[in-house]
Formats: C-alpha cells, structure tokens, sequence
C-alpha cells in the first residue's frame, strides 16, 4: 500500500514537472524543481510517520494488543524506519543542505525506533528491562 | 517508584506525545536527565538503560487511568 502510494505522489510530481516543462520554453531548472518535489513528499512522509505513531500510542502503549495486532505493528513499523534510511539517503546529501528537515527526520527515526522496540526488540525482553532498571535506580 | 526513574518515564511519555520540533525539545530534556543517570553509571550501557526506560514507559502507560482515544481501524 505505501509502495502504491508512493509511486502515485512520483508520478504527480513528474506531470506536474512536465507541465512546467510544456508551457513554458526556457530550459526548466530541474535542480529546483527535484529539491521542492523532495521537500514535499518528505513532508508528506513526515505525516505518515506521524499517523503511525499516533496509532501506536493509542492502541497499543495505552491498550493490550493482540497478537494479530502486534504483527501488524511489527510490519508496519519495520518499513516505516526503512523508509525513513530511504528518505535520510535523499536529504542528507550535503549538495541538497537542508539540516532542519534532516534533524526532524531523526527525531521520527527516534520514535519510530522506540515505538518498535517497545514490543518487538529481540536484544532485551521485558525481564531483562526491569532487571536493568532495579540495577540502575535502587530505590 | 524511584523519583528519577519516575521523572525519566515522564520526559519519555512528553517525547512520545509530542511531534517535530516539540518532540526535538522534549527529547533533548530526556536525553539530558539520562545523561545525569549514566554519569553515576560508568559500567553500564546508554544503550541498554534507553531501551529500557522505553519499556518501563509502557509499564507506565499501562496503569494510567486516562488513556488517549482509540483511532478508528481504518486510520
């Protein structure tokens, strides 16, 4: 589905660019144009992000899951990070210098990294957590 | 609970609520109070203890009586 919906917002943006292209005849500054298109459709990714991220909060870190539920969580929130080192490799590219968009990115690698490792982190279970903690903050 | 293990879950519940640019802010004051626990914890991973603070968190939102409203399965 996100497959899907990317190559919809790429294929509007290419008519859109075409377009620019067609009514006009001077050369068009494809540069400028590959830079907005990436800084929109990282906006929209940002959106995204954020809209998992609410569901996770609210059905899962307040609520009990089920497993079928957790599987979906799972799913969804290993290609959210994916695309979120997809998107880093786009915009941290020193030639496109956007580090306010960069920093925003990693601060939702940050949560979406968490909100994975809340249930899913195979390195720490939830015994070994507590054990650290009690180590850590002796009461 | 321990009173900076309890101020560590809350920083964390303010980064998990929050979104852009607050949650930029709020996680640098979660990451400046851990900064102050690892001190004292020369031997043990940052790492770990972060992961660790994610899950206490969790335990944490569990308890809570008011919950944020369930998204629709469609959403």
């Amino acid at each position: 589905m996100a497959y899907f919906h990317l190559a919809k917002a790429l294929r509007e943006g290419f008519l859109c660019s075409m377009n620019v292209v067609m009514n006009d005849s001077r050369v068009p500054d494809i540069q400028a144009q590959a830079r907005d298109l990436t800084i929109r459709q990282t906006e929209q990714w940002f959106d995204w992000m954020d809209g998992m991220l609410e569901v996770h909060r609210s059905m899962f870190v307040f609520r009990e899951p089920t497993q079928a539920q957790l599987q979906e969580h799972k799913a969804g929130l290993k290609l959210a990070i994916r695309y979120c080192l997809f998107i880093n490799t786009l915009i941290a590219d020193p030639d496109f210098n956007e580090p306010d968009l960069v920093s925003r990115l990693q601060v939702r690698v940050r949560q979406l990294q968490d909100a994975y490792d809340t249930f899913h982190d195979a390195a720490l279970s939830d015994a070994q957590a507590e054990e650290v903690l009690k180590q850590v903050f002796l009461e | 609970m321990n009173p900076e293990l309890e101020a560590l879950i809350l920083a964390d519940e303010k980064v998990s609520a929050s979104k852009d640019k607050e949650a930029e802010n709020c996680l640098l004051v979660f990451e400046s109070l851990l900064d102050k626990v690892m001190e004292r914890q020369p031997k043990m991973s940052r790492d770990i203890v972060g992961k660790s603070m994610v899950k206490a968190h969790r335990k944490w939102a569990l308890k809570q009586d008011c919950k944020p409203p369930a998204i629709p399965a469609k959403a």
